[in-house]
């Protein structure tokens, strides 16, 4: 059965943008193993994830409200609160849909990749799911976040039958 | 009269669906399925357009898509291609490049203008006098394009969409099918993309008669239908080639941008034209576009027909004419019918007169038709042009004779292309790796080879990109004999014999520009235009070349062929433009500016408040707000200033390589004015280096030049291998620089921070609280006040600003917008990136050598600044007018001129509500500066103004305000 695409406009969550060489062994001291892979996510607690994006440079996201950033401590560590526009898109078409405006091959995403390209002409990161009731998250400059919504908005009219 | 046939195996047209449309005023009526040309051809409308240049009458030549000069015009659409554009209920059309009616329009009068009108006419005619020039340029543009856009027709967004895929076919004849579904069968995923509303290429027309075909037809059509792997594209064109095999589709829903691993080029060959006179008159065209009209559209080209031929498909195409009941009274072979196979025999039966080693010479017509064709016979009177033939009456002329690949494509992927004498065509010689070619565009003309060669193609394809790993056939045998004429063209001394149709070029237009010295093929093509009119030369170059190489006494290869550039076709601007997705930034701070009124400007990406409406005049609103700042206390947004985290263990090492100034020994909590140079030492960008700690500095970059400046970071990082890292935090955090006298009253009343002067000075930089939440202040003097830069958190910013604004009541605190701010640093003295740089401008010229620090032993630039110091020859200067002048305007860009020469120009320029009269900065050659340090500008009125050479900053040269003694600010 089809369900149909809806895009909800996240405002409440913590991100941390997480560097440094301390940075692998400060989070793996508070959420235990971390993702090998680069660009690869895990999740943590209910709503959250940590995702690598390097090897000392990781993305920390909770939507729950829990704060972490008083869970990390150590040397050589720099933490940096993002504060993204962040979408979430649920429904099974939101592959194609996403393809309307992204030249990123979905094809060849893994189910807990975190992609960084760019659509719509803005830089964004696709946090991907492979189960279709959990969100597949878009996350774009905050002073992108309106033009984004407009052109999400406009697509998503299109784009429906 | 009616021309429509009786239903047709293979139509396209969809009997039950009738339309009716209007045409020229008179109502016409078609099926579903038609064309606009079809519909009108089957009505009796026989003329189709006029040609672009002569305004002659035209028909239809190919019926493929390359019909430019039956183009129509409908309201909000112009230049509709009749020969593909579907027929819709309801439509109102006229015919492009027509005044009044087709038949009678008035510019039909340029043919008898023909001998005054020769090649190049235009590049000679009219460049003397120089005063009736723009009389000329109007006209020629009047009359030169086609069709005139409605600019008030309704947009038609059409989006651009993004597709991956293993493997892309491009063309859906015979082997293009066999292809994908060759690829499809090894599990590769696969486009198929071909211009027509429905697959099968050549079988649907060429071979709609032959039985074995339309076997192949059902058989590939099939195996396309039922895999889940092939996504089919009809009515698109594969519209250019870019690297890493990236094709732009041009579908009817806009275009698809499809990246595949693999492309396999089925596109095919495109009919060529013969050359004699009278070429063009309605009732010759193509044998294919006969083919067409029948096949897929049931429309009877003509009652008799001629056909000329130099292959054996000029006898297939008589025989299909003949089945559809026409009168085929001739076939005139160029070379001879005992080369063309089998179907001669057929020929013979069906009593066809067959005349070997003949040509047309001259294509006769009456009120505008084809009435018949005079005959030349034999090679020497062909060659002559000598009219020993007889005259055959006919109201149908098809030409089969040849061919010429649709290779655009492949030699846009970087395919070698080489002329064929065998086979009489260009062929591709070395394909690129992941690129294919299958079928008549390879060579391969017999239909099993064509297919067989497509099953290879669609292996090979799977095979690299990774799908399989066996690769066991072969490819397929060329033809072994030519089925293009190596030189069907029969020039004629009184003209009309045309070459290219887009262009109305005949063969002497291209034998007198080779005569003018253009006798390359490149730049034959750009004095002529053979080939860069609408349908980009596919019926055209071929005999373009043909023509060039026997004047040139070359070869075909030695003559070489045109670049085909991407877009080989012809793309509407708005499938282009796509859904025009204009990305664009706002601060923290949008509703903010909302609120108080502001009219916004664009600042690169940015929406930035320009002044905020009071009810009086803008610049009245402007001076205001600057007075404010002088005055009282001011707030500006300048969350568009880059903001980037550098920090690591060589932190301080990257900032004294990245900056002309030192930074490894900057203070902690201190900030410095931080530029940076290029390479060769140009100015690319200035902000604020703040040092948080030792290892961790934090840098604001120009307004434009955020990403640009991180990317040149990041690239350093990388290239000198430091222990550094990096992050850009622009839109991450907002901004607001509070300034003005009482601003550290104001401030001190919203922060722990504390704000005295000994504990916080000019140029320091203090974290802390402010409106309850982390805050980053940096004590700054763009505009010349004392003056704070607050940096938040997007969410705390407004909040901070609320309380800013509701504490600044009492200190009478008013927004500015940039043109204030413009004008406070003008009075300053400082420069604005980008405005008062140009690509050229290094800090000596800019009058900043105190920005240099020569002393380092390395930063970006410094070589080339060095050499940039001994030959700086102009500066960017201060001035004000003189007093007897002042009353006069001066503009931004105004030129700076001495001896009649251009030796400057204005950067900025305005009228200081501070100190009550006009102020500028202008670079200008020091040698130009008069004794009595005068200079002249130019104004836009050309009015040469004498300036006085000033010594900037205009305001507060000792720049006491922005560190005021505390005692007299302090709250």
């Amino acid at each position: 059965m089809t369900e149909p695409l809806t895009i909800a406009h996240m405002d409440t969550f913590e991100f941390l943008h997480v560097r440094g060489a301390g940075a692998d062994a400060a989070l793996k001291s508070a959420f235990g193993t971390l993702p090998k892979e680069w660009f690869r996510y895990k999740k943590i607690d209910k709503n959250g994830f940590i995702a690598r994006l390097g090897s000392r440079e990781f993305y920390l996201f909770s939507l729950a409200g829990e704060s972490y950033k008083t869970r990390i401590t150590g040397e050589n560590l720099y933490l940096f609160e993002r504060n993204d526009c962040v979408f979430g898109l649920r429904g099974n078409t939101r592959v194609n849909y996403l393809r309307e405006l992204c030249a990123f091959n979905f094809s060849t995403s893994a189910g807990d990749q975190i992609v960084l390209t760019s659509m719509a002409g803005v830089s964004c990161w696709f946090k991907m799911s492979s189960d279709e009731d959990v969100d597949i998250l878009v996350g774009c400059d905050p002073t992108y976040g309106d033009y984004m919504a407009e052109v999400l908005d406009q697509t998503l009219d299109e784009f429906r039958p | 009269m009616n021309r429509r046939l009786p239903p047709q195996p293979l139509e396209w047209i969809d009997r039950n669906k009738k339309l009716s449309f209007d045409f020229e005023g008179r109502n016409v009526t078609g099926y579903s399925g038609d064309t606009i040309a079809s519909a009108l051809l089957a009505d009796g409308q026989l003329c189709l357009g006029r040609s672009f240049k002569y305004h002659r009458r035209r028909g239809p030549l190919s019926f493929a898509n390359h019909d430019i000069n039956a183009l129509f015009d409908t309201e909000g659409y112009v230049n509709l291609r009749g020969d593909i554009e579907p027929v819709l209920e309801g439509l109102s059309l006229v015919a492009t490049n027509v005044t009044g009616k087709l038949v009678t329009d008035r510019w039909r009068v340029l043919q008898w203008l023909a001998p005054f009108l020769p090649v190049g006419f235009y590049y000679k005619a009219f460049h003397t006098p120089k005063a009736l020039f723009p009389f000329w340029e109007r006209l020629i543009r009047a009359r030169a394009g086609l069709g005139k856009i409605n600019t008030n027709a309704n947009l038609n967004r059409v989006p651009k969409r993004y597709r991956h895929t293993d493997v892309l076919v491009i063309g859906g004849g015979p082997s293009g099918m066999a292809a994908a579904a060759a690829a499809a069968r090894e599990g590769a995923t696969v486009i198929l993309v071909d211009e027509n509303p429905i697959l099968g290429g050549s079988l649907d027309y060429q071979l709609a008669n032959d039985q074995a075909a339309l076997g192949y037809r059902e058989s590939l059509r099939a195996d396309i239908a039922k895999s889940d792997l092939v996504t089919v594209f009809t009515s698109s064109v594969a519209s250019a080639f870019y690297a890493d095999n990236w094709v732009p589709v041009m579908t009817p829903d806009g275009i698809l941008k499809v990246r595949s691993a693999s492309v396999i080029m089925a596109t095919g060959v495109y009919e060529q034209p013969a050359v004699f006179r009278n070429n063009d008159v309605p009732g010759v065209m193509l044998a294919s576009a006969g083919q067409r009209l029948i096949s897929r559209f049931a429309v009877k080209p003509c009652n008799r027909a001629v056909v000329l031929t130099a292959n054996q498909e000029g006898y297939r195409a008589a025989l299909d004419f003949m089945e559809a009941g026409i009168d085929v009274a001739a076939v005139v072979d160029m070379g001879n019918s005992a080369e063309r196979g089998t179907l001669v025999d057929t020929v013979h039966q069906k009593a066809i007169q067959i005349y070997d080693q003949c040509s047309v010479l001259e294509a006769i017509s009456r009120k505008g038709q084809l009435s018949g064709v005079l005959l030349a016979e034999g090679r020497s009177s062909i060659a002559s042009g000598f009219v020993n033939g007889q005259h055959i009456d006919c109201d149908g002329l098809f030409m089969s004779v040849g061919w010429a690949p649709a290779s655009a494509l492949l030699s846009q992927a970087g395919s070698g292309l080489k002329y064929d004498d065998t086979i009489g065509l260009f062929l591709p010689t070395k394909l690129p790796e992941g690129i294919f070619a299958a079928g008549r565009v390879n060579g391969i003309f017999d239909l099993q080879n064509r297919i067989a060669d497509g099953i290879y193609a669609g292996k090979s394809a799977a095979y690299h990109a990774g799908v399989t790993q066996n690769l066991t056939l072969h490819p397929s045998p060329r033809a072994k004999h030519a089925h293009s004429h190596p030189y069907p063209i029969i020039p004629h001394k009184k003209g009309w014999d045309f070459v290219d149709f887009d262009e109305d070029l005949m063969v002497k237009d291209l034998g007198r520009a080779a005569d003018e010295g253009f006798d390359n093929i490149e730049l034959l093509k750009r004095y002529s235009t053979i080939g860069m009119g609408p349908s980009q030369g596919k019926h055209s170059n071929m005999n373009g070349i043909r023509v060039l190489a026997r004047k040139m006494g070359q070869t075909i290869d030695e003559t070489g062929s045109p670049t085909a550039r991407p877009f080989f076709h012809p793309v509407p601007l708005a499938k282009l433009a796509g859904r025009r997705l204009r990305p664009h930034r706002i601060t923290p701070l949008q509703g903010f500016h909302k609120d108080h009124k502001a009219i916004f400007m664009e600042a690169g990406i940015w929406q930035r408040p320009e002044y905020y409406q009071t009810g009086k005049n803008r610049l009245e609103t402007i001076h205001e707000e600057a007075s404010f700042v002088r005055k009282n206390v001011g707030m500006i947004d300048v969350s568009t200033l880059g903001k980037i985290e550098i920090f690591g263990a060589d932190a301080s090492e990257i900032m004294d390589r990245l900056y002309t100034m030192r930074m490894s020994n900057l203070q902690i909590g201190m900030s410095r004015y931080a530029l940076m140079v290029d390479d060769v030492g140009i100015i690319t960008d200035d902000g604020v280096a703040v040092r948080r700690a030792r290892d961790h500095f934090y840098v604001t970059t120009t307004t434009g030049t955020s990403d640009t400046t991180f990317r040149e970071i990041q690239r350093r990082i990388v290239e000198w291998k430091l222990d550094v890292e990096v992050i850009n935090r622009t839109g991450q955090l907002g901004a607001v620089n509070v300034a003005g006298p009482l601003s550290r009253s104001l401030l001190a009343e919203l922060t722990d921070i504390n704000l005295r002067e000994e504990a916080f000075p000019y140029l320091g930089a203090r974290s802390g609280k402010f409106a309850g939440k982390e805050a980053l202040l940096i004590r700054v003097g763009f505009v010349g006040e004392l003056g704070y830069e607050i940096h938040m958190a997007p969410n705390d910013l407004r909040t901070a600003v609320t309380q800013i604004m509701e504490v600044g009541t009492e200190f009478n605190i008013r927004p500015f917008g940039v043109e204030a701010q413009r004008l406070l640093r003008l009075e300053k003295g400082h420069i604005i990136v980008g405005q008062d740089t140009d690509g050229l401008t290094n800090p000596y010229e800019a009058s900043m050598p105190w920005a240099v620090h020569t002393k380092k032993e390395y930063f970006i630039g410094k070589r080339s600044l060095k050499r940039l110091k001994e030959k700086r020859s102009r500066s960017l200067v201060g001035f004000t007018l003189l007093e007897t002048q002042h009353g006069i305007n001066l503009n931004e860009s105004n030129l700076v001129i001495s001896a009649n020469n251009i030796v400057g120009r204005v950067t900025s320029v305005a009228v200081s509500p501070t100190l009550g009269h006009l102020i500028g900065m202008a670079y200008v050659e020091d040698k130009t500066i008069k004794a009595d340090n005068t200079f002249e500008i130019r104004t836009s009125d050309g009015i040469l103004v004498t300036v006085l050479q000033t010594k900037p900053p205009f305001y507060d040269p000792e720049s006491l305000r922005q560190k005021p003694d505390m005692e007299h600010t302090a709250g």
